[in-house]
């Protein structure tokens, strides 16, 4: 059977001869993503399918004195490579050369090496997989309860090459794991999930257990009064409030271009770095070495590396992404600082961190908060956003779970809940397919659960 | 304009040339660039005969390995963008087009009642082709072989579906792909230059999408099916200056342009220049408003702004996959949790309720001869006087209603909803075209409005979302009138303003709908895994009224 994704030789033979192709002089840079993925899926408590995809997508880009053109493919053949060189070259052809055009050459900056590979998850047979999917099913079905779920394992490579001399290549592999469980009524659903590098980076029976211990606490849930609560929010809800905005929300051309955005400062055309902007007991950072939330050192298409980064530094905002065409125009310096959208939110170093269980204990009155769905920015200047509970959502009150309750909208920004914040837990991967990010359990006061939404 | 504006990221993230160099043109449309490479336009189609061999050798092989049934799919993208023309701080510019091809070819074999799923990105060798059907029937075995518990073991039923053969276009009337790009361009230039002499005009964006997709069918029963579809799809908004008493920016997008299965035509025929007026008018309208009282209203919603709740609400809800948990752990569930019972007897909402589904439509996105499992998709009735009396199913769907359908006297069918997000990518359910029937009396909007004494009128669509159920949704308009009397009475502050609606309530306080010569329709595209998969489908609604419609701001929502 053929390779399940391109080997660093795979794409240097690929590139090759695409260079051969090309005609009119000028520079040649191509991106290739190749994934194998095996995924095992259930619902209602059966095996519903077993697959196996392998695709690979290939862009490049055609320049010549700073007119560039672009086109993208996902066929390989000989014939498809050559549509792919004349799409880029059309579009080259239909653009006008900029008078003036320094030659602006990324150079192969070393980028960082972080482990993202693991050998067991690789070899991870179709028949373990369907075993492991197994063993995660059966907790729910013995209990008379409909479990759907997914366990997907993945192989990529991803490679970046071009004809000024950059190459890069970094082979990863990946697991996404999450199930739902649901009683047979319809009346409660439990949750649990969590991507990681490797399969045994993350335990897929603590899932199973936790998703099946969340629906049957879910059982005949009252209704209650909306309005500002204390909520804890478990590490999944803080990431499904925070991942949709992290790219806007810390681009620095946005303020700068005077622009609209919560990080806009008080004279037009700056940013509130250096101001706080979250309680000083959070930091907001992302490392691709970070040995929980490592992530691919480079960019795609570009190839420029992701460096370490402190954006939020004991609530200071410290620095905010640009690329490098706007490092050179706007900041006059060579260097990008990207945002991979892979993050880590956790408490400052000397920060004692406190577990949910004792969150709980504390709370006289509030809402647990097991995940957020369809959350959807409503302003962009404040980070308003409205989107509904999911899957687990009980009342505390005097220290103690009481009852579950009947699912909540909300209408909240991320940025008042990171103020408004009582306690920080321990951070943790959670589930955001295709990111790492690595989040804590929060306390945060006066939540805005503004309207009943009782979906199940 | 600054050309280090130029990155191919930006260009590969927003899926086009979104930020990309754009060209100033400031007087006349000369200029629109020199040579092409014209094999780049003229895309190469794939030669059907060669992959009828390979996807019968992918059925061959999963069959021989052991499948009672296998069917195997090729899907063959071409996609032209332009993103985007703008007028722009006194000058029109249009966008360099980009294109991409995409191609995968996906083998399903069903084995003892389980499914495996096989599938490559580009084109394939035969002994690949056949690789792939062995591999999707060896997925299914590590099921069948490997898992004792027969309890979790599915029993897959189809419901039957004749052999088809034969070849289908979209009927359209101009190839996009047959259109020069220096006369799209000229196009989107003109449009752009024409906004920009119109008085209040700030700024103005048109985008355009084209795409040619081959689609290509077989199954171990004998089907062989190709299909050559076209979609065209594209937005167009205008923003007006700030008012220069409240300061207020205004914006409005093109409710007529969004996306259809047609071609070139699309663009020229879409009535940019008629309505232009009218959206500059409502833009303005709204830029004097005074803040909501929060309540409850008689709504008169416009055609879009309906469309938008139906898809949301019913559309989603009568997913019979949803309904059934099938993708509880994925996008969501459905309100109709209990469909085998609810079938023939729930109650959707007012008697003036009629949703209908079809994947026939002329110009309809979700509109194909043959669907992903080789079925001729009927048109169905999903509500009927207020009644739920279907839901949109696939081939395994049909047969898990069986028992409710024998009730009432109903065949086990597929309405022919089975489709792909991706490419290659398993089958999964997809909305067909969904449609809001008019009701019998020729009312239109204005009607409406001059019948409701004390309301609000919705016009367009600000966004919203629904919860995974498709039961509680808020939504926002573009404009908002007061209406007193059956007139309008001044505009209230659209970007603070959110309505609340819970599906079977809202539905049930539908009071009065437009009449036939009212309908419009709307495209509409909706995801799954991954928001870069999508699949497209035509919404068609008239404009309505529903009574006590909870109304709120930003601060109290």
């Amino acid at each position: 059977m053929t390779p399940t994704f391109f080997s660093r030789n795979d794409c240097q033979l690929l590139f090759d001869k695409i260079v051969k192709m090309t005609n009119g002089g000028g520079d040649t840079s191509i991106d290739i993503v190749s994934r194998w993925s095996g995924t095992t899926q259930w619902a209602r408590s059966r095996f519903n399918v077993a697959e196996d995809l392998q695709v690979v997508e290939l862009s490049m880009s055609r320049s010549r004195n700073g007119a560039a053109g672009y086109a993208r493919t996902m066929r390989l053949d000989d014939e498809g490579l050559r549509q792919v060189v004349a799409d880029a070259e059309a579009t080259l052809a239909m653009q006008r050369e900029p008078p003036e055009h320094i030659r602006d050459q990324l150079i192969d900056e070393p980028s960082l090496t972080p482990d993202l590979w693991s050998a067991p998850t690789y070899a991870l047979t179709p028949e373990a997989r369907t075993k492991l999917a197994e063993q995660l099913m059966l907790p729910a079905a013995e209990a008379g309860l409909l479990t759907a779920g997914a366990l997907r394992i993945a192989a990529e490579g991803h490679a970046v090459m071009s004809t000024d001399g950059m190459f890069r290549y970094y082979p990863v592999t990946n697991v996404e794991c999450s199930m739902t469980v649901r009683d047979v009524k319809g009346t409660a659903s439990g949750w649990a999930g969590v991507n990681h590098y490797a399969l045994e980076k993350i335990d897929p029976a603590a899932l199973a257990a936790r998703a099946l211990e969340k629906c049957l606490t879910m059982r005949n849930p009252s209704a209650v009064e909306p309005g500002r609560y204390t909520v804890i929010l478990e590490p999944q809800a803080v990431a499904d409030l925070l991942s949709p905005f992290i790219a806007e929300m810390l681009d620095r051309a946005t303020p700068e271009v005077g622009r609209i955005g919560p990080f806009v400062g008080k004279t037009p055309g700056t940013t509130k770095i250096t101001e706080q902007v979250i309680d000083r007991r959070l930091t907001l950072r992302a490392d691709p070495m970070d040995p929980d939330g490592g992530f691919i050192p480079f960019e795609r298409y570009t190839g420029t590396p992701y460096t370490p980064v402190i954006w939020i530094d004991r609530g200071i905002l410290t620095e905010l992404w640009y690329y490098r065409e706007y490092a050179l125009s706007a900041l006059h310096r060579p260097s990008a600082l990207l945002n991979s959208q892979s993050y880590r939110l956790q408490a400052a170093p000397d920060v004692p961190t406190v577990p949910v269980e004792k969150m709980i204990a504390k709370t006289d009155r509030g809402i647990l908060i097991t995940r957020l769905h369809g959350v959807q920015l409503v302003d962009f200047d404040s980070v308003l956003c409205s989107g509904y509970t999911r899957d687990g959502t009980w009342l505390i009150e005097h220290g103690k779970i009481s009852k579950p309750v009947k699912n909540l909208r909300f209408a909240e920004s991320p940025l008042f809940a990171l103020n408004q914040l009582l306690d920080v837990g321990v951070s943790q991967r959670v589930f955001t397919p295709g990111y790492a990010c690595v989040v804590p359990p929060l306390r945060v006061d006066d939540f805005n659960l503004a309207g009943l939404a009782d979906a199940v | 304009m600054n050309t280090t504006d130029v990155t191919r990221r930006t260009f590969l993230q927003t899926g086009a040339l979104a930020f990309a160099t754009m060209i100033p043109i400031r007087k006349g449309w000369g200029a629109v660039s020199p040579q092409l490479h014209r094999d780049a336009i003229a895309p190469v189609e794939i030669d059907v005969a060669n992959l009828k061999i390979l996807l019968e050798a992918a059925v061959t092989a999963a069959t021989d390995y052991g499948a009672s049934y296998a069917d195997a799919h090729v899907r063959y993208i071409r996609r032209e963008d332009w993103e985007e023309f703008t007028w722009r701080d006194q000058h029109a510019s249009y966008p360099l087009p980009s294109w991409l091809t995409k191609l995968g070819i996906t083998v399903r074999a069903l084995v003892d009642g389980m499914w495996g799923v096989a599938g490559a990105g580009g084109m394939l060798t035969l002994d690949a082709a056949a690789g792939l059907g062995r591999s999707a029937a060896g997925q299914a075995k590590t099921v069948t072989s490997g898992v004792a518990m027969q309890t979790l073991r599915r029993v897959t039923e189809l419901a039957p579906a004749p052999v088809v053969t034969g070849e289908w276009t979209t009927p359209i009337g101009i190839d996009p792909f047959q259109v020069s790009p220096e006369e799209k361009a000229d196009y989107g230039i003109a449009l752009m230059d024409l906004l920009g002499r119109q008085r209040h005009v700030d700024r103005a964006e048109l985008a355009v999408q084209f795409m040619k997709e081959q689609r290509i069918f077989a199954s171990s029963t004998g089907s062989y099916v190709t299909q050559m579809l076209f979609t065209t799809k594209g937005t167009f908004s205008l923003s007006v200056e700030r008012d220069w008493v409240t300061e207020h920016p205004a914006w409005r997008s093109a409710d007529f342009f969004s996306a259809a299965g047609a071609g070139w035509e699309y663009v020229r025929n879409a009535p940019f220049q008629d309505e232009m007026a009218r959206m500059i008018d409502e833009a303005r309208s709204a830029q004097r408003a005074k803040p909501i009282d929060v309540g409850r209203y008689d709504v008169v919603f416009d055609a879009r702004s309906m469309a938008e709740i139906l898809t949301d609400s019913i559309g989603v809800a009568t997913q019979l996959d949803r309904a059934l948990g099938y993708e509880a752990n994925g996008v969501g569930t459905s309100y109709l949790g209990d469909p085998l019972a609810m079938l023939g007897t729930f109650k959707m909402g007012s008697p003036l309720l009629n949703v209908k589904a079809n994947r026939s439509m002329p110009a309809g996105a979700a509109t194909v001869q043959w669907d992903d499992e080789g079925v001729v998709p009927q048109d169905v009735t999903l509500v009927k006087d207020g009644i739920l009396t279907d839901f949109q199913t696939t081939r395994e769907g049909a047969a898990w209603l069986s028992s409710s359908y024998e009730k009432i006297g109903h065949s086990v069918r597929s309405n022919g909803c089975a489709g792909r997000y991706g490419v290659p990518a398993p089958v999964q359910q997809v909305s067909p075209n969904v449609i809001l029937e008019p009701g019998q009396h020729d009312l239109s909007f204005e009607n409406l409005v001059q019948s409701t004494k004390k309301g609000l009128a919705i016009i367009g669509w600000a966004g919203g979302a629904i919860d995974q159920q498709g039961l509680n949704g808020w939504g926002a308009g573009q404009v908002i009138y007061e209406i007193t009397n059956g007139k309008f009475t001044g505009t209230v502050d659209f970007d603070r303003t959110k309505f609340l609606y819970r599906s079977p309530e809202f539905w049930r306080n539908l009071v009065a709908i437009g009449g036939p010569r009212s309908v419009r329709t709307f495209g509409f595209e909706r995801y799954r895994d991954s928001e870069l998969d999508r699949a497209i489908h035509t919404v068609s609604s008239p404009p309505a009224k529903v009574t006590g419609v909870a109304v709120t701001n930003l601060f109290t929502m």
